[in-house]
């Protein structure tokens, strides 16, 4: 069964779907893009979490996924973006090391591991002690920088109504304005979920 | 995994991976052999226990040993630093129980 979703950076929300899923019987055989792809399998089986890992570089990752496996877990990786363009370079100054620079092909579209294991009744956390604090640095940094370009636009509609400049073009820095501001409360949304969990 | 680098004082996830890599084992036979000597008080997550491994490894402490015969599960064994390391962890947590002792059995004669 395939089914598209898009959870972007709402980490929860997407781990808790896929244990629902798991509960009704489906088991995750393959990440696209927005695709998910499911079996049939014994209902409640397997159990899902969702671990943030764009602070990584490629190798880290991939050695990452080979110990997990080595130790019976599945794992699969899923993009936080919607993007599907290749060759791609991107700066992450919230990110450690070589992880500041992401490529794809690389670790790029790969910002989600998702882990399956099968239920045995155990409580499944991933890290125990102190947590990686990678979601909460990515989510402040793209919450300011929305938060800071909507402010920019404001601040542009505010320049030509006092300039008294043409119309269309302060309706289009307010559009803009608005289309960032949004942006950012879904990050300062994000940022509160991360936060507490 | 923040060790303590002034007081060498090791975490007790780092100190207890070293204890258990006095014999050869693997990621899962650590996770096992922790549960089981603590009695499912101490719990490693994969992902922690992880960054122990990857701590220790770059510290030199435990080094991959030879495959598993055909078993393709990557083994690690403690090396003579991670060693000396873990005797100095025993030192310092054996005088840190002297003291502990002293204070607290001292405090119960007074009431």
């Amino acid at each position: 069964m395939k089914v598209l979703r898009y959870y972007g950076c709402f980490l929860n929300a997407q781990e808790k779907w896929l244990n629902r899923m798991a509960e009704k019987g489906y088991r995750l055989v393959r990440t696209g893009t927005l695709l998910h792809e499911f079996e049939a399998c014994a209902p409640s089986e397997y159990e899902y979490r969702i671990e943030f890992i764009a602070d990584k570089d490629a190798s880290y990752i991939g050695d990452y996924r080979r110990f997990l496996e080595e130790m019976g877990y599945r794992t699969f990786t899923k993009n936080i973006n919607l993007n599907f363009s290749l060759g791609k370079v991107r700066l992450r100054p919230w990110a450690k090391g070589s992880a500041k620079v992401a490529t794809n092909p690389g670790n790029y579209n790969q910002e989600l591991l998702i882990i399956e294991r099968r239920k045995d009744g155990k409580p499944f956390k991933m890290h125990t002690g102190e947590d990686a604090e990678a979601l909460v640095r990515y989510c402040k940094t793209k919450m300011n920088r929305y938060l800071s370009y909507s402010l920019m636009f404001a601040l542009g509609v505010l320049f030509s109504i006092i300039m008294e400049t043409s119309v269309s073009s302060s309706i289009f820095a307010g559009v803009l304005s608005i289309i960032f501001f949004v942006q950012g409360v879904i990050f300062a949304f994000a940022l509160h979920h991360a936060d507490s969990k | 995994m923040r060790d303590n680098v002034k007081g060498g004082a090791l975490t007790e996830t780092t100190f207890f991976v070293l204890l258990t890599l006095y014999r050869p084992n693997h990621g899962y036979g650590i996770m096992q052999f922790i549960e089981e000597k603590t009695k499912g008080r101490l719990y490693l997550g994969p992902g922690t226990l992880y960054g122990a491994i990857n701590n220790l490894l770059s510290k030199g402490w435990i080094a991959p040993c030879g495959e598993n015969q055909g078993s393709p599960k990557k083994l690690y064994i403690i090396t003579e630093e991670g060693k000396r390391a873990a005797e100095r962890e025993l030192k310092r947590l054996t005088e840190l129980c002297a003291i502990a002792r002293e204070i607290i059995e001292g405090s119960r004669d007074d009431r």
